[in-house]
């Protein structure tokens, strides 16, 4: 048996258990009998099972270095460090759909344990035997599409012969941060996990039950939402720590593809509680997750297709028609399926513009036309090109100024909505509103008197408006349990923490993503930065620093050549105290790419990060030199800090005991 | 009709990341050059130039006189090991009705660069554009890359990527 | 000591797809025939003048020709490299930012802006984020008047969604 052998079975085993699941799935719907879907969730476990086997065959080939197998000789190196090896898998095209499609499996075999094969009574988990298979078939059909795909068009296992002694290793870039190891999974199980909501929707649409589908996959859509969110947080990490710019986000069109299903879920999260609670919105909810879920096709069809040039793109695969195929027909047949019912999702009922329903419509507005500004700025330097031929570039001086007044709006209805209540506004709540305003106002106008920019201001204002509109929130809550009940205070909140964990999670997420917004606008206002040539032994002074350069050095590793700076970093200022201590800048020279790659020292501190940069060096009559650009970020350090923090408030919702709790206080989002 | 909307804008984007798939290579980026004088360059020629060429290769001392043919390459550059012997073919038979100059774009150093030219035993002049700001001033997005210049000093055709040779003969024709 | 020196070429953008397995191939096959001499110091490599913030602010705006996928703020190739060094330069000379980006224009057309022009096609990107509030804007509107309208006629008897639940459940049963 060689990891090829075993590969390649696998594959095939994982097709034929997918094909016979979704056959299943056909004879329970149309036959109505449980038998047929207890098979098909079987056959699930099995297809997980065989995909398994699959990426365990490609990280076997990977660790005992069979370059026979094609994707080896291609991608890895005998002389990687072992994590480089354990991630190769997810380094290009054909392992990273082999990663995805395991993903899906176990996301299909998941779901098939939370589908029941009786009708139950409004169960907790309230599928039926003419649902679930429905759900489950879908599912399959995404396993399907994938693992054709392998088996036909990409597969991971094809024979290299006679097969090379040495291959030239993945990607440098991938190999410059153990971040790498997280971004790529965590991504993929956001990305895949949008397929359990979108299943659980076509099943709706087709056995025409409007309502329940939203309550039963809220739950799919916060994991799938939360790990998108650790994602991209973790990506923007690596970007910082590994691109050597000092940013984290720069609007490269995969970026912004995998922006869009985020941004869109996001929109679904907010909208869905308004269905749960009124029954209104439902076309509007189906689209949203549709959408949803054709975005995560069209950001893998970007990655994979090379039609926009980005710096994530695989190159041009041979897969890119087919995706496009696959995300096309999809789209197709949803909105077909919901134009069908479309006459009887109609809502009844009124959305008034100042009460909680209004404000999470007004964000969802806000979410999506977001989405369509991000679409059209990513596409449209293909449509110049198809209208007349010219190349333009659409980039980030673009989106940011795009996306700096929808921050301010978003901060803006963030804070308000939690405050309204349902249906319609009360004169109570109006103290609220004005006390928010006056935080607003006051936080604002000082951070201008203060001197900082009009944006950032209001950033911080809006920051304070945020943190005032959750305190106000947790503490009428907490005064009014602890009233009514006759319990202390610190009882009170105890309690509603622990029974209120929607609530309670989302005043988290809330104030992370107000923190993220505060980073972001510093950050980007803020951020100086400055190069030099220095001969060893010389110092420069710049944005309160003295840097010293002490020492240049080259190592040989393994998989590349290290050039490292030695420099000594002292503070001139008060500020730049933080800063000191010795810096080890590298740029690292991997055989495979021409082009060296600079690996940044970085120091974070609570106000600014300092940031080294080896960009250049070489030796003339005067010694060695040695380019290095610093860069001075404040906040940078909290954008990490509020990314956990929307993450840990995801976890809190979701954690077990909360599994339970929505479904005895449908209303769990009031206060 | 209300509800045909959704799938109409699908067809467009559908469409219009059809064409994208088959319009050839993305990175392609047409040359603003074309119909436009071609920029000038002084650049120092390679030592077994200096005799006949002398010591620094200027553009503009040529124009004018017959149709020239620019070609940026790097000893780096893979494509270019391909396009060398065919350019060096051209430039024997053709040699008193065009000229040929090669630009040496930011190579590793001029030894690899050196070794390249004897490599492929090559008599047409090139000159070290270290730094690459010819390349710039032309444009360019890649190596190989190569320029026609008609008999006007105008640039004619930019050619970007690996020349083939019927794609060379084609060139060729233009001017000849 | 010797020092193997940072090859500053960029990388062969060209087709990367094509290319890339060949020279991948290529230059495994140089560094094992000689090692680090291939990569011996070059002659040329001066060192660059010092940037000022502002080189970095207009090279974010430009985009990399060789790497396409980033800023010339962003990017270590070659060509990066050296664009940084030619805004440093007409910095010095006293030329202002629409100038610089002028003079790259002049070479690679509007394509190397990141910003694109606020004209001609381009104009209606920077109109997407109208459009879109329009179209959704509008859409909802007119959807929401008509939910509310069909509501006044059912004669405000909206159902609750533990009603609506509760009647899919019963209908599931039977």
């Amino acid at each position: 048996m060689t990891p090829g052998l075993l590969g390649g079975f696998s594959l095939v085993a994982a097709l034929l258990f997918s094909v016979i699941g979704l056959g299943l799935c056909f004879f329970a719907y149309f036959q109505r009998d449980g038998r047929y879907l207890e098979a098909a969730k079987r056959t699930s476990g099995l297809a997980l099972l065989a995909a398994l086997a699959a990426f365990g065959a490609l990280e076997w080939a990977l660790l005992t270095d069979d370059f026979s197998v094609q994707y080896v000789a291609l991608h890895h190196s005998s002389t990687s460090p072992l994590w480089v090896k354990l991630v190769t898998p997810w380094a290009a095209l054909e392992g990273s759909i082999l990663l995805w499609a395991t993903l899906q499996t176990l996301y299909t075999w998941i779901v098939s344990w939370r589908v029941h094969t009786r009708g139950l009574p409004g169960g907790k988990n309230g599928l039926d035997p003419y649902r679930a298979p429905i759900a489950l078939g879908v599912l399959f059909t995404v396993q399907v599409f994938f693992f054709a795909v392998m088996v036909f068009l990409a597969h991971p296992f094809n024979a290299v012969i006679p097969p090379p002694t040495e291959g030239p290793g993945p990607n440098p870039l991938l190999q410059n941060h153990w971040m790498m190891a997280v971004h790529p999974v965590l991504m993929y199980l956001g990305f895949v996990g949008f397929s359990v909501p979108f299943a659980y929707a076509v099943a709706a649409m087709i056995t025409r039950r409007y309502q329940s589908w939203v309550h039963e996959t809220r739950w799919w859509t916060m994991i799938a939402w939360g790990f998108l969110t650790a994602g991209k947080m973790a990506g923007a990490w690596w970007s910082y720590e590994v691109l050597g710019w000092g940013g984290y986000w720069a609007w490269d069109p995969v970026e912004n593809a995998s922006f869009l299903p985020w941004l869109l879920a996001t929109a679904f999260l907010h909208t869905s509680m308004v269905q749960e609670r009124r029954g209104l919105l439902r076309s509007w909810n189906f689209s949203l997750v549709i959408l949803t879920f054709v975005a995560t096709f069209f950001m893998t069809f970007l990655t994979r297709s090379g039609v926009i040039q980005s710096v994530h793109a695989f190159g041009e695969g041979p897969v890119g028609p087919v995706f496009l195929a696959f995300l096309l027909s999809v789209a197709f047949v949803s909105f077909y399926l919901l134009s069908r019912v479309s006459s009887e999702v109609k809502d009844v009922g009124e959305v008034r513009l100042l009460s909680r329903e209004g404000a999470l419509l007004g964000g969802a507005i806000l979410f999506t036309v977001l989405t369509f500004v991000v679409l059209v700025g990513t596409v449209w330097p293909l449509v110049v090109e198809a209208l007349n031929g010219a190349k333009v570039s659409v980039g980030a001086p673009f989106f940011n100024q795009m996306a700096a007044p929808f921050g301010v709006f978003m901060l803006l209805l963030m804070g308000i909505g939690p405050v309204l209540p349902w249906r319609q506004s009360k004169p109570q709540v109006i103290r609220n509103l004005l006390i928010l305003l006056a935080v607003l106002l006051i936080g604002t106008l000082a951070s201008l008197i203060w001197g900082w920019t009009l944006g950032v201001s209001l950033a911080v204002g809006l920051f304070l408006y945020n943190l005032a509109a959750v305190g106000l929130m947790v503490d009428q809550g907490v005064r009014e349990r602890a009233r009514s009940l006759g319990i202390s205070a610190a009882r009170a909140l105890a309690d509603l923490a622990v029974t209120n964990k929607r609530r309670f999670g989302s005043h988290i997420v809330h104030v992370g993503v107000a923190l993220g917004c505060l980073a972001i606008a510093f950050s980007q206002a803020y951020r100086v930065e400055a190069q030099k040539t220095l001969y060893i032994g010389e110092t420069w002074k710049k944005v309160g620093l003295e840097v010293r350069l002490l020492d240049l050095r080259q190592v040989q590793e393994p998989n590349r050549i290290a050039t490292i700076a030695v420099v000594d970093v002292r503070g001139t200022s008060r500020q730049g105290l933080w800063a000191e201590g010795q810096y080890r800048p590298r740029l690292n020279v991997y055989p495979v790419m021409n082009q060296p790659l600079p690996s940044p020292s970085v120091k974070y501190t609570l106000g600014n990060d300092y940031y080294f940069i080896l960009q250049q060096f070489g030796q003339d009559e005067r010694g060695l030199w040695a380019t290095v650009r610093v860069i001075v970020t404040p906040l940078v350090l909290w954008l990490w800090v509020a990314g956990m923090i929307m993450v840990l408030g995801t976890l809190y919702i979701l954690w077990p005991s909360g599994l339970r709790a929505p479904a005895k206080a449908p209303g769990g989002a009031t206060a | 009709m209300k509800r045909l909307w959704p799938f109409a804008l699908l067809v467009v984007l559908g469409a219009l990341l059809f064409w994208g798939l088959r319009r050839g290579d993305p990175s392609a980026l047409p040359s603003v050059l074309v119909g436009k004088p071609a920029p000038d360059f002084t650049l120092p020629a390679f030592a077994p130039y200096r005799a006949e060429w002398g010591e620094r290769i200027q553009l503009s001392r040529y124009l004018g006189q017959k149709p020239i043919l620019v070609n940026l390459w790097a000893s780096w550059c893979v494509p270019c090991r391909d396009e060398a012997p065919m350019l060096e073919a051209a430039w024997r038979q053709y040699k008193n009705r065009l000229l040929i100059l090669g630009v040496n774009v930011q190579d590793t150093n001029p030894g690899a660069a050196l070794g390249f030219i004897q490599e492929f035993g090559l008599t047409f002049p090139s000159g070290i554009d270290e730094n690459g700001r010819v390349w710039i001033d032309y444009g360019g997005y890649g190596v190989p890359e190569t320029f026609l210049i008609g008999k006007d000093g105008k640039v004619l055709y930019r050619h970007a990527g690996p020349l083939d040779p019927a794609t060379l003969q084609e060139l060729l024709g233009k001017v000849l | 000591m010797s020092y193997v020196a940072p090859p500053r070429s960029s990388k062969t953008s060209w087709r990367t797809t094509y290319a890339v397995r060949r020279i991948a191939a290529l230059l495994l096959l140089l560094a094992c025939s000689f090692p680090p001499l291939a990569f011996a110091q070059p002659a040329a490599n001066t060192p660059p003048p010092d940037f000022s913030p502002q080189v970095f602010e207009i090279a974010r705006e430009l985009r990399c020709p060789v790497c396409q996928g980033e800023s010339v703020a962003e990017s270590n190739s070659g060509i990066s490299l050296e664009m940084r060094r030619i805004i440093a330069e007409q910095l010095a000379q006293g030329k202002n930012k629409e100038q610089i980006k002028a003079y790259f224009v002049s070479r690679y057309g509007p394509w190397i802006l990141y910003e694109p022009p606020r004209a001609g096609l381009t104009l209606w990107v920077w109109l997407a984020p109208l459009v879109g509030v329009a179209l959704i804007g509008a859409g909802l509107y007119f959807y929401l008047q008509s939910a509310r309208r069909r509501a006044l006629e059912a004669g405000a008897a909206e159902v609750s969604e533990e009603e609506l639940r509760r009647a899919e459940a019963e209908l599931d049963q039977s």
